[in-house]
């Protein structure tokens, strides 16, 4: 009997020893869509919902007349004093990356401040600005810089881009000491849930990109760049591997899963603040457009730096703000494209930067 | 274990990937076998079927270790009490340095009780003393207020250890430090925070004395390896403790959270300057707990033994003990490497921190998963903000 338990021991062994052992074709299934048991990032898609209505709010103040309240932008940045139009324990302001947080306070002040203009906008004098062709109008302050984008931009940068980058796919989330053998029901394994916490800030459906309804924030822009970078089905499959790699313990896709989100979504950052520069390029001569799109780079461009993978390195970010400048009526077409040139060099983009 | 399941758990039959990849085949037999064995052979299959004592060594623990741990530090922060009262009746220079030599001694002390944040510890708030950086502007308001509560939340980080190191250490001179004291609400500050810290460090060690609270017995009974068990707790709270080594005492000032940014003012002692030696104390403590090491130096029943009785293989090959004997000695050079004042070397010579960490961190993987689940016990403290 001993021996006949053995040998099933054996025969058991040998074909674990088998499965474990190819390498090249993992032993589990991967999904086509992000469809796992005990999948839950209800606290991502809360904050993803608050700086959406943060923004409704700002966006108020692009109509003459409409003064923010700095109170209730700290409120909503801080989640104090049910400033939603929902309930939810979770808060913007404590997943900021820790350093910036007074900045993103400043400058909610500062949006609050020159809510009250009474002026039109121009250089040295901050207020509403209209485009040329009388469509679009902005808050921008006495540098022309749209404190809305640099607070909605800037969080994605600084909160979600950052917490999934380098906080819930860091060794501390989802490293060697970290769980991944007690399930708890609806959040899987300490592991899974980083995991699904990081996919969650991406801001797409299960289905994407299949179904790119419904996409918002960082998903949005992804689909923006698609076209040109690919980074719609990267960054799902990337999420999708890692997640299927984590629940059946496989170290290494893990670890290759984790590389991979991180090159593509620093992409959509990359590849959107060209973009955008390219559009202050292309509008140079509207005051409200060039402005508004310039403040759109340089939030995504601040992005870059949340990332620690990431292929250009905080002196070539600060190059690049050194070359947009602290004063948008001021910008040159050179300093533009060589902010371009320098962020496309980075990732090997000559023939898509005039595209992007 | 409240909607908490082990993954895989009893079910192994075909579903053989949950098993680490990263284990060698040479070892895969007998790591299955000890699977069947330990966790799946009948109704209180468990580690605990092995031969160990866990009574005698919760008893060893609580008698040998802790009690001393906390007689020591209950009377050293009765000294500094006493040598706030001697600077109280003649505020001279020999008695600040008195006093600021008290506070550094309790302050070492306390990294040797650290690891028991449960039970008593837990009651009476005692981590709530010791939490870095101290909030300066809240101090100095305090101090100018008529009057403070010091139970309120936002005093919990303007008080304690840290509070204490700012008040009698950040001045440039002791001729700056007594001037600054013989201000009447500076100094009645000073006392009441050390009244505090003296009142929880009593209390707590009152209750686990066992001619008070006894809670010593309560903690030898209480075997097991569940939620609420002695092994459970301590085997937690050590974690949560050592990772606040990992965190607090190095990587944060390190720049572990702000990528890479340094953050030298946020160490622990940023005014007394001895934060590597305390965070050298702190590990020393951790390590003679781990290996059942008396104040008295005597070596009785401890994690340790109670892991080698077990005898799980770690890596294919070294069995776990080892492995954990081999990265204590690792860990404890490197940051014995540390020179203080740690908030410059962080600056002057970061590399030598971030070796440091790198062993506190190769450790919290061996502490933190392979130990405990060798045990059998759940880890169950979030190091997460739970989101």
């Amino acid at each position: 009997m001993r021996k006949l338990t053995y040998i099933i021991l054996s025969f058991a062994m040998a074909t674990f020893l088998w499965a474990c052992d190819g390498g090249v074709e993992p032993s589990y299934e991967i999904p086509e869509t992000y469809s796992f048991e005990n999948v839950s990032y209800s606290g991502q898609t809360a904050r993803l919902n608050m700086l959406e209505e943060m923004t409704t709010y700002m966006k108020t103040a692009n109509t003459a007349g409409t003064t923010l309240d700095a109170t209730t932008l700290l409120n909503m940045y801080r989640n104090e004093n049910d400033p939603f139009s929902f309930t939810a324990d979770k808060q913007l302001k404590d997943k900021t990356f820790e350093l910036d947080r007074d900045l993103f306070e400043t400058r909610l002040n500062e949006l609050a401040r020159i809510s009250a203009s009474t002026t039109e906008a121009s250089n040295g004098v901050a207020g509403r600005i209209t485009s040329s062709d009388g469509t679009k109008t902005y808050l921008v302050d006495e540098n022309g810089m749209e404190l809305l984008q640099l607070v909605e931009k800037g969080l994605m940068g600084a909160t979600f881009y950052y917490q999934a980058t380098a906080v819930y796919l860091s060794d501390e989330k989802i490293g060697p000491a970290v769980d991944n053998e007690t399930v708890t029901a609806g959040e899987g394994t300490d592991m899974e849930h980083h995991w699904d916490e990081a996919f969650g800030y991406l801001g797409v459906p299960t289905d994407f990109p299949a179904t790119t309804d419904g996409a918002r924030f960082w998903g949005k822009y992804s689909d923006g760049r698609d076209g040109l970078l690919n980074t719609n089905q990267r960054l799902m499959d990337a999420f999708i591997t890692g997640r299927a790699a984590i629940s059946n313990d496989d170290t290494e896709t893990k670890q290759e899963s984790i590389t991979e989100v991180r090159q593509a979504w620093e992409e959509v950052a990359a590849g959107t603040a060209i973009h955008y520069l390219n559009g202050g390029i292309d509008n140079l001569a509207d005051d409200a457009i060039r402005n508004h799109e310039l403040s759109e780079a340089i939030a995504f461009v601040e992005a870059l730096k949340y990332n620690p993978e990431r292929r250009i390195t905080t002196q070539q970010i600060e190059e690049v703000l050194t070359l947009i400048g602290d004063n948008l009526y001021e910008v040159t077409t050179a300093d533009l494209n060589a902010a371009i040139d320098l962020i496309a060099g980075v990732y090997g983009w000559e023939n898509e930067k005039g595209l992007l | 274990m409240d909607g908490k399941t082990r993954k895989g758990y009893c079910n192994y039959m075909g579903n053989f990937q949950i098993i680490k990849h990263t284990w060698s085949k040479a070892t895969l037999a007998g790591a299955l076998l000890s699977v069947l064995i330990s966790s799946c052979d009948g109704p209180g299959g468990g580690p605990n079927e092995v031969n160990f004592d866990q009574e005698a060594m919760l008893s060893h623990v609580g008698q040998n270790i802790i009690l001393p741990a906390y007689q020591t530090f209950s009377s050293d922060v009765s000294a500094l009490a006493a040598s706030l009262q001697a600077f109280e009746t003649e505020p001279s220079q020999a008695n600040l340095e008195a006093m600021q030599s008290a506070h550094l001694l309790a302050w070492e002390s306390y990294q040797a009780v650290s690891p028991f944040n449960f039970g008593p510890a837990d009651a009476n708030g005692l981590s709530n003393y010791n939490i870095y950086p101290t909030d300066v502007q809240q101090i100095e308001s305090n101090i100018g207020a008529t009057s403070y509560d010091l139970n309120t939340a936002e005093n919990i980080d303007a008080q304690g250890f840290p509070a204490i190191d700012y008040l009698l250490h950040s001045e440039d001179t002791q001729e700056a430090t007594l001037q600054a004291l013989s201000n009447e609400a500076r100094l009645g500050y000073l006392k009441d925070v050390v009244a505090a810290l003296n009142l929880a460090t009593s209390a707590t060690a009152e209750a686990w004395s066992a001619t008070g609270g006894n809670y010593v017995e309560q903690f030898a009974t209480n075997t097991g390896t569940d939620v609420g068990s002695s092994l459970g707790m301590l085997v937690n709270t050590f974690n949560q403790d050592f990772e606040l080594l990992k965190n607090g005492q190095l990587g944060i000032p390190l720049g572990k959270r702000t990528l890479g940014e340094a953050l030298p003012d946020r160490v622990e002692a940023y005014y007394s300057g001895i934060s590597a030696s305390l965070a050298q104390a702190h590990l020393e403590a951790i390590h003679e707990l781990y290996r059942g090491i008396g104040a008295d130096g005597t070596n009785g029943p401890s994690l340790e033994d109670y892991l080698e009785a077990i005898n799980p293989i770690f890596d294919g090959e070294t069995p776990l003990v080892e492995a954990i004997a081999t990265q204590m000695q690792e860990t404890t050079t490197a940051l014995a490497a540390l020179p203080d004042p740690l908030s410059e070397t962080i600056l002057s010579q970061p590399s030598l921190v971030e070796a440091a960490w790198d062993e506190v961190q190769a450790q919290v993987i061996l502490f933190k998963t392979d130990m405990p689940s060798a045990l059998g016990v759940l880890i169950t403290y979030q190091d997460n903000d739970g989101d």
